[in-house]
């Protein structure tokens, strides 16, 4: 009898913490996502050694409208890079539509988004890693709190619960640390299909602008070959006007 | 039509680019002196003219060869770009990259090539711009574009090799009155769910002449005009993207002195991209059918196809592309392989070597000397 009521507790405790899990994220999510997002990122990529490689400043561009989001990335230096760009189309689709521009051809060409383990152009970030929190796809259950830095933190681990996401994600878990203040994620742990901590996203500096929180650095940090790349926000502009043409194939092919 | 500059554009502040590059180049198969280098300077500015995104570049080159030498100074693209509610109008001097497959490249076919650049350099060094009105945009999951401009040109043949023939345009029979018409084009494509899809056509001149036959035997280049009609498609499969092209050609001479040279050519295109971190293959399936028309009485019908597989691999600074192109049925073969490094944010170095294996008759002769391994270094500011 003792074990059924022990294994009873376990039980509702677990669909307690999912639920509590979810709730942690939905709400991460309604109160960080904005409608438009306008920022200059000063992008370094850094060896193992924390030797810096190559320095880019890049131009991002977010766009909520019905039913998807608009991602558009373009590299404004270094000259070798100049030109090149990404625009991601999330339709809350396990694969997000994907094009790549290369000022070399002079061609928009669409690449696999359901690869979403290849690296976003050199960098330690995989296309995967620009996704929101895929709510739909994925369980997830609280784990504890626990402080980080000066902050508290819920800590909430996401699995994969859709079987093609699964298949298509490089991680097999993802632990989220939540900023009780802010709710916004400022750690993320990546754990591979062996169980193994891979990768460690930390985002410093977090400040509200306007109705939001956002951070000045991210630090993507391959706890494997332990190379590094690093976002330096310059300048951002939240929620302001961002005609559709921004994210759009045109500006991505406007040399 | 509301023209509204300032809800989508942001002034930028003029930024000017230049490339440097310096090349040596070794011919193993031509017959002295086979070593020859080349410099040029390509030379971009960007800014904002008359409330229009502006973009004016410029190229000049020394080159030689085993064949010859040459000095060129060409202007690239000069073009005012307006952006009108969900459209782009682009007036001036320009390029348009049609189609989806980055090797093969059926349906780009607007802007004519400069030989043998398009087969060795970035295809965007190889196109002529033209000068033109492109008008594009997109509104939910449709895509279209129309483009009119009055040039004709021909593919350009470097001079520096002869053994490509080439042919200028002054010296087309062309008859008088039919040198006004321009070119045309328009393409409309929408996304169907997974599928992307675009349709093509285009009306303009052909770039290579076609050869009118001459009562005294012999032939005579001849100027032409083609209609292209084409379908492109691309969806992701498994873990890559698969790309289809069709194109249905029709091309004619216009001097009615002389027997009409009509000929029709229809292509297709199947390949799969498929990319896994460092690693990229793609193999693409082209196969041709083409009624040559009174271009020749023998082999009047053409058949012909090919396999190409190229291979990509980049690594920090590190880029390698490979690509192998094999006649189906037959023995030609052209071997591309490009290394690359960058030193730094303005250097980069470059290593290369292709070997073309080729007979008689085939539609690489013109090409069979120009096996050859380079050494460049690309200088950006």
């Amino acid at each position: 009898m003792k074990i059924i009521i022990v294994c009873l507790i376990a039980m509702l405790t677990t669909a307690a913490w999912a639920e509590e899990g979810r709730h942690f994220m939905e709400e991460s999510e309604k109160v960080t996502k904005s409608h438009t997002e306008k920022t200059l990122y000063r992008l370094e990529i850094l060896d193992s050694d924390g030797k810096l490689v190559q320095a880019r400043n890049m131009e991002f561009f977010y766009k909520r409208q019905v039913n998807k989001e608009l991602v558009l990335i373009k590299f404004i230096s270094p000259p070798i890079l100049q030109g090149t760009g990404l625009l991601i189309e999330d339709t809350d689709k396990e694969a997000n539509d994907i094009w790549l521009y290369l000022p070399a051809t002079r061609k928009l060409r669409r690449i696999a988004g359901g690869e979403k383990t290849n690296l976003f152009m050199g960098t330690e970030f995989t296309h995967e890693d620009f996704e929101d929190y895929k709510i739909n796809l994925y369980r997830f259950q609280f784990v504890k709190e626990t402080s980080c830095g000066a902050m508290l933190c819920s800590v909430v681990a996401a699995e994969p619960e859709n079987p093609r996401e699964r298949e298509a994600s490089g991680y097999a878990r993802k632990l989220y640390y939540i900023d009780k203040q802010s709710q916004y994620p400022v750690m993320i742990e990546y754990f591979g299909h062996n169980g193994s901590l891979i990768k460690r996203l930390t985002a410093s500096g977090l400040t509200r602008q306007g109705n939001y929180w956002r951070p000045r650095t991210l630090e993507m940090a391959n706890l494997e070959n332990r190379r590094v790349t690093r976002l330096i926000m310059q300048s951002r502009e939240l929620d302001g006007e961002l005609n559709d043409y921004y994210v759009s194939s045109r500006y991505l092919r406007a040399d | 039509m509301v023209l509204c500059i300032t809800c989508a554009t942001q002034p930028v502040a003029a930024m000017v680019s230049v490339e440097i590059h310096n090349g040596i180049e070794y011919y193993p198969d031509a017959p002295e002196q086979r070593t020859a280098g080349r410099s040029d300077v390509h030379f971009d500015w960007r800014g904002d003219v008359l409330n229009a995104r502006t973009r004016i570049g410029a190229r000049a080159e020394i080159a030689d060869s085993p064949w010859g030498q040459q000095t060129t100074t060409e202007l690239r693209e000069a073009y005012l770009a307006w952006q009108i509610g969900h459209s782009t109008l682009r007036l001036g001097r320009q390029q348009i990259a049609w189609g989806r497959a980055d090797a093969f490249r059926l349906l780009d076919k607007v802007n004519p090539l400069r030989y043998p650049d398009a087969l060795f350099v970035d295809v965007a060094d190889a196109r002529i711009p033209l000068w033109m009105a492109d008008w594009e945009g997109q509104e939910n999951a449709w895509q279209w574009q129309v483009f009119a401009g009055p040039d004709r040109h021909l593919n350009a043949v470097d001079p520096r090799f002869p053994l490509l023939q080439p042919v200028s345009p002054d010296t087309l029979r062309t008859p008088e009155g039919d040198t006004h018409h321009g070119f045309s084009g328009a393409r409309i494509g929408r996304q169907i769910g997974e599928l992307d899809i675009g349709l093509y056509w285009l009306d303009g001149w052909n770039h290579e002449p076609l050869w009118h036959p001459l009562v005294n035997g012999g032939f005579e280049a001849g100027a032409a005009r083609r209609r292209v009609w084409g379908v492109s498609a691309d969806q992701p499969v498994g873990p890559g993207v698969v790309r289809a092209e069709l194109v249905h050609n029709e091309t004619a001479t216009l001097d009615t002195h002389f027997v009409r040279v009509s000929q029709r050519m229809d292509q297709a295109l199947l390949g799969y991209d498929l990319e896994h971190g460092p690693f990229f293959i793609s193999p693409q399936f082209y196969w041709e059918e083409a009624d040559l028309g009174s271009y020749t009485d023998e082999n009047r019908f053409r058949s012909y196809s090919s396999l190409l597989t190229q291979y990509k691999f980049a690594q920090d600074r590190g880029r390698l592309r490979a690509f192998w192109w094999h006649q189906a049925g037959g023995d030609e073969n052209w071997w591309s392989i490009k290394l690359s490094y960058e030193w730094d944010e303005h250097l980069e170095l470059r290593m290369g070597a292709d070997s073309f294996q080729v007979s008689d008759d085939s539609a690489l002769t013109a090409f069979r000397d120009l096996s050859r391994v380079t050494l460049e270094a690309v200088w950006r500011f």
